[in-house]
């Protein structure tokens, strides 16, 4: 028997059987319950054991099943995320002026070969649009200038 | 208020210039996510949801069923026309619609999907009207035990629909449902899951997880395998279809319409399901089967109509039973719920003028829709032209701006990560989103009507079996369960899915 380790099966269960022995592990302490009076441990515990069985039988599956290899593309993910992460840490402190600008810069990288001047062009026309409807006629409280 | 009556009623509250111009922005909006591919109606209405929270409840909620149905025109336009679904549900548009448009009869084939789609969303409407409210007079007799073992039921639905391993639609439901157990326990104040972060402790917004797996995953992954995008630009002289198209498409049309209308209600059924199982139907009833993928017009007309007619029912669970069928309407409940209204039987009777408004707008919409489709087309196609690298960085921006707005905090932008990377990594394994975000959605409502009814029976789990209604809905669930796990069934299952 071949194990197959590039299949997505394997990283699927792994990273299942991770979330249900993570929450297991948190809610260890909080009260079960009975069928009657059930503790606000109940459900969430009982949940937790059903993804660990399904977790262990996808893994299972995939160890000894031939699927095809999962090919990823990371590079566009991370450029993408790092532009929303940029957003998360600036937007309170730089407002959206700012952040809208870098955040289209930043994810327009992402496509490989980029022609800047209609990027920058979009950058310049979104950071207006955004600030005149959101903060000027819908009054949404984003910051909008770094303070 | 009987149904014809409370149309009228409707179409009184719908006629309103406020109720008209979300009506139109609504199919306005629809029809342009629909016409560019990348952008499905449920990000965009994730996008707009902080937004309803400054409109008038009914408006919102118009706007917002607008934008569905408004998708399903948009997208058999570039269906036809390139080649390409604008929306999943327009796929099916592509096999015949564009054969057509091929033979140069592009004009014939937009005409005859708005048409279909046009007498689908009629016909859907009176549907609604007709079946609702007697629908919402049973369900308030429900208890939590009935309740309960409805949901299940819409869960097992969602498990037999969901394309392919039934083994990996079960694990997303169980983790959607883990998922919206994180945050303060309401029966008791006590955290759970929360290891300890405290923007956790009122649990994990619904935007973000939306947003998240849908409009991230969806961009990163149209960025790793960049289409070809060739328009085939053909003069559109012609715009009505022959005689012959009518003789053959009205009756497709109405089959279609009256399938769609039912997979609608499904959960995870909508406007996708119906689609495929129209196209399946029409090719086994059609006398010239061998047409079908060359440009049959029961092959364009029925999956159109089917589309739209799924997209409108799929209102009824969530206005009569409170339960969201598919993405899109868990968005609606959302907008419901911030607009302080819980979805549910109450709504018929509570706020009638939300009822019959949103039905009889949907009238309203549908006839905008030919308007805004058929004379604008060359505006439209000429929309597909903005190439990709243009598109995407605004939608991360209007992402970020809707998440943000949610609660005013970044907290919920760093969940957007974490969720942009989840499901981007479980679309790579061929886990399906659908069935974790209805998990998710449904989950607070099943362990708060669970623990009730055992609360109410004194621990005796008996009584899900023992209430005939609940027995019954708990036999329909188990009988959808086995017929899903039979080998021969899901033989069918799966070919029903790969093409139709």
């Amino acid at each position: 028997m071949k194990v197959n380790l590039r299949s997505g099966d394997v990283p699927l269960g792994l990273l299942l059987m991770g979330f249900a022995l993570a929450a297991m592990w948190n809610l260890r302490e909080l009260e079960f319950g009975t069928f009657t009076r059930m503790g606000p441990g109940f459900i969430p515990l009982v949940l937790a054991g059903m993804l660990l069985v399904l977790a262990l039988a996808i893994l299972i599956k995939g160890l000894v099943g031939h699927d095809e290899a999962v090919r990823y593309a990371f590079k566009p993910l991370a450029i993408i995320l790092a532009g929303l992460a940029f957003v998360a840490v600036a937007l309170d402190h730089l407002g959206l002026v700012i952040c809208i600008p870098v955040l289209v810069i930043i994810a327009s990288t992402a496509q490989g070969r980029v022609q800047w001047k209609p990027v920058l062009a979009l950058a310049a026309f979104l950071t207006a649009f955004c600030y005149v409807l959101f903060i000027l006629a819908l009054g949404l409280p984003i910051p909008a200038f770094p303070v | 208020m009987d149904s014809l009556s409370g149309l009228f009623y409707g179409l009184s509250v719908a006629m309103q210039p406020g109720n008209l111009l979300y009506c139109f922005l609504g199919a306005l909006i629809g029809t342009l996510i629909g016409v560019l591919p990348g952008l499905g109606p449920a990000a965009t209405m994730a996008m707009l949801l902080p937004i309803t929270f400054y409109l008038d409840p009914v408006a919102a909620i118009i706007m917002l069923t607008g934008i569905y149905y408004g998708a399903q025109y948009g997208g058999s336009t570039t269906a036809i026309l390139i080649n390409m679904p604008g929306e999943n549900s327009s796929v099916i548009a592509c096999l015949d619609g564009y054969q057509m448009a091929k033979q140069g009869r592009a004009g014939a084939a937009l005409a005859v999907a708005a048409l279909g789609s046009l007498f689908a969303g009629i016909c859907a409407t009176f549907v609604i009207a007709l079946f609702a409210p007697p629908l919402s007079t049973m369900v308030l007799s429900f208890g939590p035990t009935e309740y309960v073992s409805l949901m299940l039921l819409g869960l097992t639905a969602l498990i037999v629909l969901a394309q392919g391993s039934i083994l990996r639609a079960l694990a997303m439901i169980v983790l959607g449902l883990l998922l919206s157990t994180i945050g303060t326990d309401l029966a008791t104040g006590e955290s759970r899951l929360t290891f300890g972060i405290s923007e956790l402790y009122d649990g994990i917004e619904f935007v973000p997880i939306a947003m998240g797996l849908f409009a991230i995953t969806e961009i990163v992954k149209n960025l790793e395998s960049p289409e070809m995008r060739s328009i085939v630009t053909q003069k559109l002289d012609r715009l009505w279809p022959t005689r012959e198209d009518f003789r053959r498409g009205f009756p497709a049309s109405a089959r279609g319409t009256a399938l769609g209308s039912v997979l609608g209600l499904l959960p995870g059924g909508g406007s996708i399901l119906s689609c495929f199982a129209s196209y399946a139907l029409e090719k086994r009833l059609s006398r010239h089967p061998e047409e079908f993928g060359k440009g049959a017009v029961e092959g364009l007309a029925g999956p159109e109509s089917a589309n739209n007619a799924g997209a409108q029912t799929s209102m009824i669970p969530l206005l009569t039973l409170g339960i969201p069928s598919n993405v899109v309407m868990a968005l609606v409940a959302g907008a419901m719920m911030i607009q302080g209204i819980t979805p549910g039987p109450q709504i018929l009777t509570q706020h009638p003028d939300m009822f019959w408004g949103v039905v009889a707008s949907m009238l309203i919409g549908n006839a905008m829709l030919v308007v805004i489709n058929l004379p604008l087309i060359q505006l439209w196609v000429k929309l597909l032209k903005i190439p990709y690298g243009l598109f995407y960085p605004a939608i991360l921006v209007f992402a970020c701006i809707g998440v943000y707005s949610v609660a005013n905090s970044t907290a919920d932008l760093y969940m957007l990560i974490v969720f942009g990377v989840l499901g981007y990594l479980l679309s790579k394994w061929r886990c399906e989103a659908t069935p974790l975000m209805l998990a998710f959605v449904l989950g607070p409502m099943i362990e708060e009507n669970f623990r009730r009814a055992m609360q109410m029976s004194r621990g005796d789990a008996t009584v899900f079996v023992t209430h005939p209604i609940s027995a019954v809905l708990l036999a329909i669930a188990v009988a959808l369960l086995a017929m899903a796990v039979l080998p021969s069934m899901r033989s069918r299952r799966d070919e029903a899915f790969k093409e139709g």
